[in-house]
Formats: C-alpha cells, structure tokens, sequence
C-alpha cells in the first residue's frame, strides 16, 4: 500500500500520515520514490485512532486522568495500556516535551513515593517509561539546529532523565548522541572531542556531590557549552538554558 | 504425579517427541516435562509426554513465508547507521524488515545479533571508542523497542522478563520480550533487581511463564540459580534465554508452557 492510499485509509492528509511515518508511529519503508506500507499496520493506526476519539474528549488532554492511567498501567507492570495513555494525550494535541513534564515524570515520582508498591515493580515501571520516552525521541526532521550530546556522568544511574531530555532536544530540532547514564569521565571527554557537538548536556538527579564534581570537571575540560540539568528543572527551562548557552558560547 | 505411571525414560520419551535428547531434557530442567529422577535416569509418565506432543502438534503462529531477505545487505546498513550514531537509518531498517513481515526472531537472529557482535568485536579490538559502542547500543535499544511496538501484543497471557543477577545487558531481555511478543504473549520486562524482588513481582504479578534473562555464557550459572529460586518459592514454569542462547526453542518452549496450561490447571 502506498502513503497516498493509506492517508486515504487514515481520514487524514498525506503530510499527516507522512509525519507518523516519521515519527515511527505507522511503519513504512522507501521504495523508489514513494513509501510502501502494510495494510494491517495501517488499519491497525486507523482503528486506534479511532478508538482514541472515543476516549478523547473535546480540547486539551486531560492530564489528570492521563496520569491516573498511566499510574495504573505501570503500577500493573503492563507496557501495552501505558503507551495507550501516550498515544490518547498525544492525540489530543499534547507534544513529546509535554508527555515527559506532564505524565511520565509526575507519575514516576508519585510511584517512587507509594509505600505499596514493592521496589521491583517501580523498576519494572522505569522500564516501561523508557520505552515510552524512547518512541517519543524520533530524530528531528529537515535540517537541525546543531549537535548536542546527552549523558549522565558517572555515577548517575538514572537512565530516564538523561532521555527525557534527548527528546526535548530533538523536538526542538537538535540532532542528538544519546549516551546514557553513568558514563565513565574518560569516554565522554574523548567522544566530545570527537564529535565536536555545539553544545553538551549533563542531566544529573542524584544529590551525591561527586556526581556534581564530574560534571563541573567535565565543564572546564571542554570548550564546548555545557548545560547541567538538575532535579525539579522542568524541560523547557533546560531548553531554555541550551538556547542561552549556545547564544553566550556564540557571541 | 505416582511413581508407577513413570515407565517410560527419557529417551523414548525424546523419540516420542520428535526432538533431540537433550531437547527433552532441557523440557524436564525447565519444568515443561513432568519427570522423577530415579536410579538410570529420568522416569515419564507416557499421558505427559502424549500431552506434550499434542500440544506441539498445535497450529503455532511462528511460520514465516515471506521471501529470504539480502540480509547481508541490511546488517550492513545496520552496522554503518549504528556506526554513525544515525538513528533514522537505524529505523529505516527495520522498517524495510517489518515491510517483509518477517518476525521478530528472524530480525534479531539475522540482523541484530551479528550486527552487535560485529560492534562489540570492533570495540574490542580498538576500533571503536567506548562511547560510540554505547551510542550504538542505545539506538539498537530504541529501534528494537520500537519494532516490538509494531507487532500487536497477543492474548496468550503475561510473560516475566527478568536478567540474571549482574547481567546489565537489557538489549539481550528485550531481545527475548521480541521472541515473546512475536509468540503472542504480553511482556513485562524488569530491571536489574535482586533475586528476591524478581520473586516478589512474580509472586504479584502472577505470570503464566517467565524467562531469566542471560547475555554471556557465563552468566548461565547466576541465571539457573534465578531459575531455580523462582521456581521453587513461585511455581510458575521458568525458562532461560539469550541472544546467545537459541531464541526460537525459547519462543517454542513458552508456546509449549501456554498450550499446556489449561493442563496443568
């Protein structure tokens, strides 16, 4: 099937269904100079969405119930209904940097703080949120904004915050290295060096006053911008904060 | 099960089945066989191994009848997207792949095994700094995840992904939720947890099967210890698997757990 007949399918317009092949939402492989799809992934994304204007109700997600979902999915240790809640709010208008501020973070906290839940299940819920942030962070699109390079230094075990800001970035059209957490000094300096990105992020949560020091250290060793994201800081500050520091590392 | 049902061992009980030797005795290690160890060997009761057999038998959704792939080709635009830190590229491989309906435990037999290993060899060998394998291994990570995503979750039951203790390689965990998801299963993949919280979800979550997770092959022992511990303190059937173990005797036991179940109900 090609774009054209799966918009059709769709109820939509072609440079919609062509930005949910982008976005990896309707999977579709280039053939010639057209994309060709399956028919069952196609009727798949129409009948969720339909599905999901049943849910929906008129206007913006209703992020307190999007979040009461969500917390029951995760605290059930269920992938499928979790990424349902995404996909309804996303529906409704909601962007990348939004699920990630509004829904998975809150959520994730309000599950570190439940006492009933064992410690197994709130990992098993980090896991799920990874997956789910992992299909928001599509790469951008057309031409970027310029390179970034994300991790967590050493030390910083958090794998979610580290992600969460690869998607703000690359919905903010940044071309983005994803490095992860708990990358050892060494690598990350070497591979910044490399890769001469035009601005680096640091995303750190733990208060351990060593995983500051890496940070500060790594700051001084490079020429580069570093933004260091911390605990409580919202994304869009942190876009914020990139923005600034590209402007000051420009000038 | 009484003892003097037990008259058949453990290599008719394999002729029976149509599988190697060591196939059925991996299936009584695994719990899948019902069997007392007696003085040669293992005991079977012929109805468990008639009822095994049959649910073999049962139509099961892994054929693939799409044609062979140039695959050679794909791991190769793999391993360069990767490479490269191209996460776009990465996607679009497997998006051609999905296009095939070739499933999940093709893809990562044919594709993204190799394409590890070739990374990991390269790394090894200095060619590859530590934070370009990394970078390669998120990407694999996501693009996997995202694959898995493409597939509809089935209705067969909840299946337990857990990693053996001090295994930190998640791709090999989500690699078997693929094998699972493909299978019909509902996944739930947990993190790197001690062995008694692995237990305690378990026991929780109530899952029809679950599967240690184990990357090299060293970690086997750590991982037939969590086998053992969950089996024992949970009573569900458990199973091992890898990347590096056979992914698709994987998929076939947890089948052969879900046709059974009503059984052993």
């Amino acid at each position: 099937m090609n774009l054209e007949s799966a918009a059709k399918v769709l109820g939509v317009h072609y440079q919609t269904a062509y930005r949910w092949v982008r976005t990896g939402q309707l999977p579709a492989a280039k053939v010639g100079s057209g994309y060709e799809l399956l028919p069952e992934d196609v009727e798949r994304l129409a009948e969720e969405r339909r599905a999901q204007a049943r849910r929906a109700e008129a206007g913006s997600p209703d992020w307190v119930k999007a979040q009461e979902r969500l917390y029951e999915a995760l605290a059930a240790a269920q992938p499928e209904p979790a990424q349902l809640v995404v996909d309804d709010v996303l529906a409704a208008g909601a962007t990348p940097l939004q699920v990630c501020d509004r829904l998975l973070a809150p959520v994730l906290r309000w599950l570190d703080d439940d006492d009933l839940l064992l410690p197994g299940q709130v990992a098993a819920a980090a896991e799920i949120c990874e997956e789910v942030a992992g299909r928001l962070a599509a790469p951008p699109r057309g031409r970027p904004r310029g390179l970034a390079v994300v991790a967590s230094p050493a030390g910083e075990g958090h794998r979610l915050p580290s992600l969460m800001a690869t998607v703000a970035l690359r919905a903010d059209r940044w071309r983005v290295h994803h490095l992860g957490a708990d990358v050892p000094d060494e690598d990350l300096l070497s591979f910044i060096t490399e890769a001469l990105p035009d601005v680096v992020v640091l995303s750190l949560i733990v208060t351990d006053g060593r995983v500051a020091e890496a940070a500060a250290r790594l700051t001084a060793a490079v020429d580069v911008p570093v933004v260091v994201g911390a605990a409580g800081r919202s994304l869009e500050e942190l876009l914020e904060a990139v923005e600034g520091a590209v402007r000051a590392g420009a000038g | 099960m009484e003892i003097e049902q037990c008259r058949m061992d453990l290599e008719s009980a394999a002729r029976a089945l149509g599988v190697h030797y060591q196939t059925a005795y991996r299936w009584v290690r695994t719990g899948l066989l019902p069997a007392v160890k007696a003085d040669q060997g293992y005991r079977l009761d012929p109805r468990d191994v008639e009822a095994l057999a049959a649910a073999r038998r049962a139509p099961r959704p892994l054929s693939y009848t799409g044609r062979r792939r140039d695959w050679d080709r794909l791991r190769e635009q793999l391993y360069e997207a990767l490479l490269a830190g191209d996460e776009t590229a990465a996607r679009r491989v497997f998006e051609r792949v999905r296009l095939g309906r070739v499933p999940l435990l093709e893809q990562c037999g044919e594709l993204l095994t190799p394409t590890m290993e070739r990374l990991a060899d390269a790394w090894a060998g200095g060619e590859l700094s530590a934070a370009r394998l990394r970078l390669a291994i998120g990407i694999a990570e996501r693009v996997l995840a995202l694959a898995i995503g493409w597939v509809p979750a089935g209705s067969r039951g909840l299946a337990l992904v857990a990693p053996s203790e001090g295994d930190r390689h998640r791709l090999g965990g989500l690699m078997i939720a693929a094998v699972l998801r493909d299978a019909g299963w509902a996944v739930c993949r947990l993190g790197a947890i001690p062995a008694a919280e692995v237990v305690a979800v378990a026991r929780r979550t109530r899952p029809a099967v679950a599967v240690v997770a184990v990357g090299e092959t060293s970690g086997l022992e750590a991982a037939g210890a969590l086998q053992a511990r969950l089996q024992t303190e949970t009573g569900i059937p458990v199973l091992i698997g890898g990347p590096r173990q056979d992914l698709a005797a994987l998929a076939d036991d947890s089948l052969t757990i879900a046709v059974r179940l009503p059984l052993s109900g």
